[in-house]
């Protein structure tokens, strides 16, 4: 049964008829029809029948021979040019091209023919008769020997296939055509550095031809030849007539116009089927142009200055009357970069930026782009620095201290940034850049902390108050904290936490006030600020810690970053400043006791169970064992405290009286665990006193006697301490480094007193047997803590 | 194809085999009524002499020195890369060969004081004015330009030269013997 959709459509249109005749009703026509179309009837067209096999030809003997005889004739023609070429005259060779040319042309002109129908032989016989007539050309060059201008013949060649193209409208004549032109093109740039202005018009005509024929794929190559033409011609402005001055800018103006020029084009092009592929090629072109001037500023001006801003704005202006959108973020690059060379190369304050920085940021905000006020946000970060880095380096002229005065105004622009940051979230699109405000603002705020909280002197900086080092500053300054001071109080009226900003902001209102210039003043002040920020920051973050989630890391980091940065800086001074090497290790005691109390303050007070108090008593114990165990050394000839800098004794007050204020805070609140903050107590007491006592006079047997009971107290205390919390790594910790003390202590002792050789075999037998005995102590341990947190197995014990 | 497409494509090959005609009719002409003048070509360096198939030849006067007066080297400094140049020819007193008398950037001076003017590009304008008239190249049938490339030193050119300093090579001798290659 034949069940195809092309039969049941004939059906269709026959039953028509047939009810019309009357000779089946409509209802016989709907159930016919109905049993057609049902899906499961209706079967795929059957493949068509095999065409009935060919009937064999007869073979033609006369075929066969004529075959035969035009391969042999072809061959032998071949063979005879090939060996008598070179041996005929000029006047034979030129006859033969001409002969050739005129055959092949009539060829194609026959088989072009639409009657004849064989169109693809005509273009390939018209293709094969425009290359002979490329080869006369050159036949004719090589008789004469021509060499003046080379690029002339392929000119020729060029507007020959062109014409004989249009004859025949054949668009493989045209391609052969377009390329021949692009040779004769690139050659007059490349070899006789000529603009190659011309080359245009065989390209329009070429377009137009092939408009004419409607081929999409040869408008899109027309198109990229335009592209190269355009480029080519503005390569050769640049390099010939551009110039740093209003010629270089009217260049860059005239690049961006053409480029909007092209992309506007390539809108119009797109809405035609057949152009879509040269309005695409067009929009590729425009933007090319659009950063073409890019080689324009670093070709005439290396230092590139106002011909990058020209650019920018340009480019920008463009944009925003194109509405291509991304040009916003490629102008807001370039005049970066304009800052950043400005700024870099002519060491100018390129203090126009912020005009592009408020323009493109308003052209993000009404586009609610809230990637691109992420960019306005590092940009208006970037100008920033930018602006206090010059006016630092001005107060420097001065006072000859850059530095501190850049670092300083971090403190204030942190305090901004953080509330700022804050209130830029409450609007959707300003978020993403007000979480990057927020995020960089807080290491902002405490890099002045530790960069400046170090003894060194800065007399001539005088207070910010003052006005004095520079006016610029002073104001950005004072600007920077009101500004913080404003936002903080919008926050607090729309109901947020704002203890942290503010507390940033006093800090910032307190660097203006007083005059960091004074070493004690810095010192004292920055100190504090590090103490109470560090509390401050753990307390709200882990107590509010929705309000603060960003805050949470930035208080770990810190805090940890303060021991590591605030140790590593006691035990380098130390080994620098040898007279007062006890002094500066017993410093660092001290100052890793007040870190470590005030986390087990900060411990007992907040309940939330992420608070990483372990890591911090971690980093605090290291430090802390360290200090004692570069104490314990042999040390000779230390100086009294009594005559170090009054800074000095000021610190040593200061943090005695932080420490001696966290033990009465700490003893009066904790009930369990008090033993540790003794034990503290012990060892800072230990080493404050040998710091007080140390002097010349002093033998240096009673400092290495008394920190090395200290240490062998910090490593039992952590033995203790380990079993007290149950860490297996605290344990191995703990006797690590009463090995390392044990094995240093001995040979510091007994290096001398021995040949190397006994002193290596007695330490190798103490050795065995003190490790027996440790490694059984520790095992014992371990597994006895293993078995109170009710962890068994065999593996477990194998520590 | 319509009748008019039609005499539009044979216009379009007929005017290809113009063109063709028009170049060779431009070099009979200038070869039959050109002044001949011989050249002395010159060795050059002889890795760059013979490419693929044909030979390169520099002239004696392909370059042009500095002179010692103020004036000449005023005249010199004139040009530049690119710049189009005419030179006028005299035949030596000991030889049949032709060096340069004077140059300039127009013909109408030298034409009035010298019969032959050669026209030629300034291709490199530094320590010398480096000629480029066209007569550079000598097309050879393949493999066989050693010759001339080992005898360089022997050999010389004959040119035709038009009224409009417009110049063809169209002999080439090796010690006097003219070289034919078919």
């Amino acid at each position: 049964m034949i069940k195809d959709k092309s039969f049941i459509n004939n059906l269709v249109s026959e039953m028509r008829e047939w009810v019309k005749e009357g000779l089946i009703s409509s209802d016989h026509k709907s159930r016919i029809e109905s049993w057609y179309t049902s899906a499961d009837t209706v079967k795929t067209p059957a493949p068509e029948p095999a065409p009935p096999h060919p009937k064999k030809e007869v073979i033609n003997i006369a075929r066969v021979v004529i075959g035969l005889a035009t391969l042999c004739l072809a061959a032998g023609i071949i063979i005879f040019y090939a060996s008598n070429w070179r041996k005929m005259p000029p006047v034979i060779k030129l006859i033969q091209i001409f002969i050739l040319m005129f055959s092949i042309y009539g060829s194609a002109f026959f088989f072009l023919d639409p009657k004849r129908k064989h169109p693809a032989i005509g273009s390939a016989l018209l293709i094969l008769g425009i290359i002979s007539y490329g080869a006369g050309i050159m036949l004719v060059a090589q008789i004469y020997h021509i060499s003046s201008h080379p690029t002339n013949g392929i000119l020729a060649w060029g507007a020959g296939a062109l014409i004989v193209s249009a004859a025949a409208r054949d668009k493989y004549g045209y391609y052969l055509s377009a390329l021949l032109f692009f040779i004769w093109n690139l050659w007059e740039v490349t070899v006789f550095h000529s603009a190659g202005y011309l080359y245009i018009i065989p390209v329009v005509i070429i377009a137009f031809l092939l408009l004419e024929v409607n081929d999409r794929r040869g408008l899109t190559g027309s198109a990229l030849l335009a592209g190269w033409y355009i480029f080519q011609v503005s390569l050769y402005w640049i390099f010939n007539y551009a110039d740093d001055g209003w010629k270089g800018y009217l260049f860059i103006m005239l690049f961006v116009l053409s480029g909007s020029l092209l992309i506007t084009a390539s809108k119009f092009l797109k809405a035609a089927e057949e152009l879509r592929g040269a309005g695409s090629v067009f929009r590729v072109c425009g933007w090319g142009l659009w950063f073409l001037p890019l080689i324009l500023s670093s070709h005439v001006e290396p230092y590139s200055g106002y011909s990058m801003f020209v650019w920018g704005a340009s480019l920008l202006a463009a944009s925003v009357l194109l509405r291509e959108y991304e040009g916003y973020y490629v102008s807001a690059a370039i005049f970066f970069l304009w800052s950043l060379t400005e700024t870099g190369s002519r060491d100018v304050f390129p203090w126009l930026y912020i005009f592009p920085v408020i323009v493109t940021g308003y052209l993000f905000y009404r586009r609610t782009d809230s990637r691109g006020i992420v960019v306005t946000s590092l940009s208006v970060i970037w100008y920033f620095l930018l602006f206090t880095w010059h006016y630092a380096s001005m107060a420097s002229a001065d006072t000859g201290i850059p530095d501190p005065f850049f670092i300083i105004m971090l403190l204030p622009a942190g305090a901004a940034m953080i509330s700022g940051g804050r209130f830029m979230r409450y609007d959707k699109i300003t978020a993403s850049g007000g979480a990057l405000l927020h995020a960089a603002g807080w290491p902002a705020a405490v890099i002045p902390l530790f960069a400046l909280s170090w003894p060194f002197t800065l007399e001539r900086m005088s207070s910010l108050i003052l006005f004095s080092d520079s006016i610029m500053l002073s104001a950005e300054y004072l600007v920077l904290t009101l500004c913080a001071a404003v936002l903080i109080f919008i926050l607090k009226q729309k109901g947020e936490h704002i203890n942290l900003s503010a507390l940033i902001m006093i800090f910032a209102a307190a660097g203006f006030i007083l005059p960091m210039g004074h070493t004690a003043t810095r010192m004292v002040s920055l100190h504090i600020g590090i103490v109470v920020l560090s509390g401050a920051l753990l307390y709200y973050s882990y107590s509010i810690p929705d309000q603060y989630r960003l805050e949470r890391g930035i208080a770990v980091t810190f805090i940890m970053a303060v021991i590591i940065i605030k140790g590593i800086g006691f035990i380098s001074y130390s080994g620098i400043d040898t007279k007062f090497r006890i002094a500066y290790l017993a410093g660092s005691i001290l100052f890793v006791t007040v870190c470590f109390l005030l986390n087990r303050l900060l411990e007992h007070l907040l309940e939330n169970p992420v608070y990483p108090a372990k890591m911090i008593n971690s980093t605090c114990a290291v430090v802390l064992w360290l200090s004692v165990y570069f104490s314990s050394f042999e040390t000779r000839n230390q100086a009294s405290i009594f005559t170090a800098d009054r800074i000095v004794i000021i610190m040593i007050i200061l943090f005695a009286s932080m420490a001696a204020l966290l033990y009465y805070l700490l003893l009066t609140r904790i009930k369990t665990g008090k033993i540790i903050i003794y034990l503290s107590l012990l060892v800072l007491l230990g080493s404050g006193i040998t710091m007080f006592m140390a002097g010349p006079s002093v033998p240096w047997q009673l400092y290495s006697v008394i920190f090395n009971l200290l240490l062998l107290i910090i490593s039992a205390t952590y033995i203790y301490y380990s079993t007290v919390i149950q860490s297996k790594i605290l344990l191995n910790a703990a006797v690590i480094g009463f090995v390392i003390h044990i094995i240093t202590r001995y040979f510091d002792l007994f290096w001398d007193m021995f040949s190397g050789a006994l002193l290596f075999i007695i330490t190798g037998f103490i050795g065995l047997f003190g490790g027996y005995i440790l490694e059984k102590k520790r095992k014992d341990l371990a597994m006895q803590m293993e078995k109170e947190s009710g962890i068994s197995g065999k593996e477990e014990t194998g520590i | 194809m319509s009748s008019r497409r039609k005499i539009i494509f044979i216009t379009a090959v007929i005017l290809q085999a113009v063109i063709l005609f028009s170049m060779i009719a431009k070099q009979e002409l200038l070869l039959k009524n050109g002044t001949k003048v011989m050249l002395k070509c010159i060795p050059v360096d002889p890795r760059s002499l013979f490419s693929g198939d044909y030979v390169r030849l520099n002239y004696g006067i392909s370059e042009i020195r500095k002179g010692e007066t103020e004036a000449e080297h005023k005249k010199f400094d004139e040009f530049s890369e690119g710049d189009t140049i005419y030179v006028a020819l005299v035949k030596n007193n000991e030889d049949r060969f032709y060096s340069i008398a004077d140059y300039a950037k127009t013909a109408d001076d030298l034409k009035k004081k010298y019969r032959v003017i050669l026209k030629g590009t300034v291709d490199d304008a530094y320590f010398v004015l480096r000629v480029k008239y066209g007569l550079e190249t000598y097309f050879v049938p393949q493999n066989e330009g050693r010759e001339i490339e080992t005898k360089m030193a022997e050999v010389s050119a004959e040119v035709s030269v038009d009224e409009d300093g417009r110049s063809a090579l169209s002999k080439l001798f090796i010690a006097g013997k003219e070289v034919k290659f078919y």
